[in-house]
């Protein structure tokens, strides 16, 4: 991702400045908490799991590299596979089946403007993803989506989707080949 | 062409899809191919983005509160003193392996007790009581194999705690999950407990100078053994360190002394 316009928080923070952490927290917590709230469909648990998710980027701060993608980025696949284990665990547990009932109010919370300006970094990488997004075909965003944000493996996907599992493979190559496309063209030039 | 197959499964690892089978196979393809390493990663850089389709929203104040509490205790200099080294360091995998079958056992037993209750109740006829009994076991043992599991899963983290002056032999040994917050702990040798006291097991945190007590537990007198369950662990940063203390029946708010029967750093 482009962090050319940002000052990076992560070396500061791996030396203990606390203040640089509250400002990483700041500028990234929403998107991350928008991930999770998707993700688990719960705020309790998505507040929990950001919660770990940053305990964990204080812990392993100086573990980021900058040659390998942003802060954002590097937050997101720490929060995306804390969330991913929450999801496991309440699988085990058989939860899933309440999530099914919270999943539409939640999804619809309301764009917090504040946030929305607090992440200007984000607001021209985010204006270029929707757009990528709009233009693949609803059924490879769908079988992206499941398997991203709601951590489903390609054969759970096709069961829940009833296609074949070749077509589901295919759906998530073709689009996400687009997105990278799309992408590249719109902000890696 | 063959890196055409791998352009697939790079895209389906980006997302978190890939079969165990397809991610080992593409690793080993990605270690002599430069073409489709750049290919992953630029799928991976682009599935770290899908999260921006999202409206931010902002989690309440009291998170951020929270999280800073946390780190900025694990800077803040510990005043409690830990006078003791760990003892020779044990396979975990062993007991792991050793929790599984006693949690197994353990579960076994229980559903033993609740066929037996179930079958006086049937004698008595209350047939709609044993549906609803037969739902509870059901959710038991779901229960147990959601524990078992989570002990086994990688995650897992074991603390030894061990005997101190007033009780060198004993020992126990903490399983905790750290993305649940909770933990199984199993002692071992410890002295029986007077009938008017109770062991009480403390979490020494990194951010707090009182010990907070995690809960209170008996020994059997024969076995010399005893187990207990902790809910709602700290979040793992600040666990510094667990001990254990004999304290009035039920346990108190504060250890009353500072004859400690077992401790253990968490040693992070
Ligand atoms: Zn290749």
């Amino acid at each position: 991702m482009s962090s050319s316009q940002t000052i990076l928080l992560l070396p500061a923070v791996s030396d203990g400045d606390v203040a640089a952490f509250e400002q990483l927290y700041d500028r990234h917590a929403p998107i991350l908490y928008a991930l999770l709230l998707r993700m688990l469909a719960s705020p309790e648990d998505a507040q929990e799991v950001l919660q770990e998710a940053f305990v964990k980027a204080w812990n392993d701060a100086s573990r980021y590299d900058p040659s390998r993608g942003s802060e954002l980025a590097w937050l997101i696949s720490i929060t995306r596979s804390r969330g991913i284990d929450r999801i496991r665990s309440r699988k085990v547990r058989g939860e899933r089946e309440k999530d099914a009932a919270r999943d539409n109010s939640i999804r619809s919370t309301a764009v917090d403007g504040m946030a929305a300006v607090e992440s200007v970094v984000a607001g021209e990488e985010q204006r270029a993803v929707r757009a990528a997004l709009a233009e693949i075909p609803e059924a490879q965003r769908q079988a992206l989506e499941l398997a991203y944000f709601d951590g489903l493996s390609q054969s759970e996907i096709a069961g829940k989707l009833g296609v074949p599992l070749g077509t589901i493979k295919t759906r998530m190559q073709l689009g996400m080949r687009k997105m990278r496309e799309r992408l590249r063209e719109s902000l890696d030039r | 062409m063959i890196h055409e197959t791998f352009d697939e499964i790079a895209a389906l690892e980006a997302v978190g899809a890939a079969t165990a089978d397809e991610s080992r196979f593409l690793a080993e393809h990605l270690e002599g191919c430069n073409d489709c390493a750049a290919l992953a990663r630029a799928y991976r850089e682009t599935a770290a983005r899908l999260p921006l389709m999202l409206d931010p929203v902002s989690p309440p104040p009291g998170v951020r509160r929270s999280i800073m509490d946390a780190v900025g205790a694990s800077v803040q200099p510990v005043t409690l003193e830990i006078p003791y080294r760990p003892r020779p360091f044990i396979d975990p995998r062993w007991y792991a392996t050793a929790a599984l079958l006693f949690l197994a056992l353990w579960g076994w037993r229980e559903v033993g007790i609740r066929v037996e209750r179930e079958q006086v109740r049937a004698e008595r006829a209350v047939a709609a009581r044993l549906e609803e009994e037969r739902h509870l076991l059901a959710a038991d043992n779901r229960r147990m194999m959601a524990q078992m599991q989570e002990l086994a899963a990688p995650g897992t983290r074991t603390i030894a705690l061990a005997g101190q002056k007033m009780a060198p032999s004993a020992s126990a040994r903490i399983f905790m999950d750290p993305a649940r917050r909770r933990a199984i702990i199993f002692f071992y040798d410890m002295p029986p407990n007077p009938s008017n006291r109770s062991y009480e097991l403390w979490i020494i945190r990194a951010d707090k100078k009182a010990p907070e007590g995690a809960g209170t537990f008996d020994v059997d007198p024969e076995s010399h053994r005893s187990s207990m369950t902790i809910e709602r662990l700290p979040v793992d940063t600040e666990i510094k360190a667990l001990a254990v203390t004999l304290e009035p029946k039920g346990g108190v708010t504060t250890p009353t002394s500072s004859d400690y029967y077992l401790m253990g750093e968490a040693g992070l």
